[in-house]
């Protein structure tokens, strides 16, 4: 069984460009711009590792991921951004958050870190 | 507001301190002068007091003469004396004896022989009719003298009566100068005694003992010998009564010295005066010390509470504490110091809220920076993505090694963007670092698996050192790995193919605390000596080295000297450079716990 990859960002290139890696490399990949509530709207499906870029236009990335979790606790989440937003290692949302990629990153890069964070594909 | 003004203390003491002396010389000289003035008053009295004296003496004298003078002009004493009917001559003498006011009436006839006489009971025995006085009448002159029969001492005076115009006798009248006579020409507070012959004859002093007396004489005897007047004045002690003495000669004898009268003035008064005046100067003095204290403690109130004020404030500013002006209290030097301290202050104030405002115009001009950075970075992300999802297509290969180049170009711009943020950020002191320990080859890997790609692409052999037996750094990771990178690109850009660049490292020599030293050594040509000079300034006229290594030199100086390491660069002309920086290294613990940033920051 494929393992489900969730991309929160709100930059279509940038969504299209890593759905297409991650489908190459072997995932299943849903994709959301981040404006509705993804934690509920795709709560059907199981994700292993979830992308989420931390500036979106509605709520933080932080709020995103936070969500995501209390949906789905298995659920890792790997936050994307230029830098590592101080908020992001605040005692508040510790736990929130499993990883974080400093924008931008390379394809290797990104595919590293979610066959680490999920090790069976 | 409580005064607490040391200077302030030592002004009013020296205020204080300087009236003080001020007063007691005023005291004393006023004590002087005033002193002065009372005895030259004392004086001028005694003098007065001599002159009464001695107006009374002479007054007597002729009262003494008037007497006689009368008694010679009574027709019918003449006439009985001519006659030489001594009875009824000696009871005219009787009848007229009481009304004279004399003590010794005396009538001789024209040869010198008494035919009548007269006295009172006190003067019994007394004679008067001394030759000099009996001669001069039977000449026809009158005279007058003091004259002394056995322990009596008269003053007498003598007439010639006349009948026919021819001296028919003599008049004698005479006073007896006893303590009652001395007693009438004394004053009160003044004592009298008369000398006569050299000798002390009759005196108004009281209570006096004789052998306090012998001191009277032994003055006298003084004063006779000086030829000043003010020396006739003598200070004595007469009987526990203290007197001022003056002598008066009578002139009118043939010895001066020999009869005399003494006058002498109690000081009694004299002292009770000056020790009144020495009180009311002493009371007026302390008086006025008095006010002039009061006067002192509240005209320095004002200066001492601005000494105060101005201490505070300076305290205030030193603490950079610059809240408001402090009291201006008084209206003069110190006042304006505390104005100009005032106007000092508003202009450090003014300065400090332009350096912030400029701080803050620094710290915004960081913000945008930063948000321009990341604007440029999102969409850069999608840009390599994108790329790089391309690179799985079947390409003809020189597209692919253009997409490369485009994903290289990306990244050498990144690190320029990276740069120029991390410059302002320093510059506006947001540079925010966040040191742990890091294993050196962890980190050094990391950079040359980034840079081997580019290495390749331009034939450059890129090596790193084991560097597994360093001791961890002490080292803010990001900052590392820009060191790193800067310096990479650098060797790399300067480095002709064929070449090589190495990572080195070693623990730092005599470095305290311990710090490990990272090299990075090319190659290439090396630097000209005249560059060394502003290698790490952010511009540099000319650029030896390919790849706009201005900034980048210049960032790595910057982020190692903000972890506590030193930046260093060797080069021989032709053989290559080495640039070395050192890091601290982390105090013996255990490595600390990772931060999710520690799985990439920009990895590959």
């Amino acid at each position: 069984m494929k393992t489900w990859v969730l991309i929160v960002d709100d930059d279509a290139i940038t969504r299209e460009a890593l759905a297409e890696i991650l489908t190459r490399a072997g995932y299943r990949v849903e994709t959301s711009d981040g404006g509705g509530d993804p934690g509920v709207a795709l709560s059907g499906r199981s994700f292993c590792v979830a992308v989420v870029d931390y500036h979106l236009p509605g709520a933080s990335g932080l709020v995103v991921a936070r969500r995501l979790k209390e949906a789905q606790p298995d659920c890792r989440v790997l936050l994307v951004s230029a830098e590592l937003p101080a908020a992001a290692v605040s005692p508040a949302w510790t736990g929130s958050v499993d990883a974080f990629l400093a924008k931008p990153f390379s394809k290797d890069a990104i595919l590293q870190e979610i066959s680490r964070l999920c090790p069976d594909p | 507001m409580a005064v607490k003004s040391k200077v302030g203390a030592k002004l009013l003491g020296v205020n204080l301190l300087s009236l003080l002396v001020a007063l007691v010389g005023l005291l004393v000289v006023i004590q002087y002068l005033a002193t002065r003035m009372v005895l030259n008053w004392h004086r001028d009295r005694v003098e007065l007091v001599a002159r009464l004296v001695l107006a009374e003496y002479l007054g007597k004298i002729q009262l003494v003469q008037q007497a006689s003078h009368l008694l010679a002009a009574s027709q019918a004493l003449g006439e009985l004396l001519a006659a030489g009917d001594g009875e009824n001559l000696r009871r005219a003498v009787q009848s007229r004896f009481p009304s004279t006011g004399m003590h010794i009436l005396t009538i001789t006839d024209n040869q010198g022989v008494i035919q009548a006489r007269a006295h009172d009971p006190g003067a019994i025995g007394v004679n008067i009719s001394g030759s000099p006085l009996v001669r001069a009448g039977l000449q026809g002159k009158v005279a007058s003298r003091m004259a002394q029969w056995q322990d009596s001492i008269a003053l007498s005076a003598s007439a010639p009566v006349l009948a026919q115009d021819k001296v028919v006798g003599v008049v004698l009248t005479g006073v007896l100068i006893d303590r009652k006579f001395v007693e009438l020409l004394s004053r009160p507070g003044a004592e009298v005694a008369i000398f006569f012959a050299n000798r002390l004859v009759v005196n108004s002093f009281k209570d006096v003992p004789p052998e306090a007396l012998a001191e009277l004489v032994r003055l006298k005897d003084l004063a006779a010998r000086t030829t000043l007047p003010q020396d006739r004045e003598q200070s004595l002690e007469l009987g526990g009564n203290p007197y001022t003495v003056t002598f008066l000669p009578l002139e009118g004898e043939e010895k001066p010295w020999e009869n005399l009268i003494v006058v002498g003035v109690s000081r009694r008064e004299l002292d009770s005066t000056l020790s009144t005046l020495k009180m009311v100067i002493v009371g007026v003095g302390l008086g006025s010390a008095l006010v002039g204290a009061l006067l002192s403690i509240w005209l320095s109130l004002g200066m001492r509470r601005q000494i105060a004020h101005l201490a505070d404030g300076t305290r205030q500013a030193a603490r950079e504490e610059l809240a408001g002006d402090i009291p201006v209290t008084s209206r003069d030097e110190l006042g304006e110091l505390a104005d100009s301290f005032n106007t000092m202050t508003r202009a450090l104030r003014d300065k400090t809220r332009l350096l912030q405002a400029e701080r803050d115009r620094i710290a915004a001009n960081a913000d945008f920076l930063a948000m321009i950075v990341h604007d440029i970075k999102a969409p850069l992300t999608g840009v390599r993505l994108t790329i790089e999802s391309l690179e799985d297509e079947t390409l003809p290969p020189d597209i692919h090694c253009k997409l490369k180049g485009i994903i290289r170009q990306s990244e050498g711009l990144l690190l320029h963007l990276q740069n120029v943020l991390d410059l302002s950020r320093h510059e506006s002191g947001q540079l925010s670092l966040r040191p742990e320990a890091v294993p050196a080859s962890f980190a050094v890997q990391r950079v040359i698996q980034r840079f081997s790609p580019l290495a390749r692409h331009r034939g450059v052999t890129l090596t790193a050192a084991p560097l597994d037996g360093l001791p961890l750094l002490w080292v803010d990771e990001p900052s590392l790995e820009r060191i790193l990178a800067n310096l990479l690109t650098n060797a790399l850009a300067a480095t002709p193919a064929g070449g090589e660049v190495r990572v080195e490292g070693r623990p730092a020599p005599e470095a305290h605390p311990p710090a490990v030293e990272l090299v990075v050594a090319d190659t290439g040509p090396g630097l000209p000596p005249d560059v060394h000079e502003h290698l790490f300034a952010p511009e540099r006229p000319a650029r030896p080295r390919a790849g706009g290594a201005g900034l980048g030199l210049h960032i790595c100086k910057t982020l190692a000297e903000a972890n506590d390491g030193v930046l260093r660069a060797e080069s021989v002309p032709g053989r290559g450079c080495r640039f070395s920086f050192t890091i601290p290294a982390a105090a013996a613990e255990p490595s600390g716990e990772r931060r999710p940033s520690s799985a990439s920051a920009g990895a590959r």
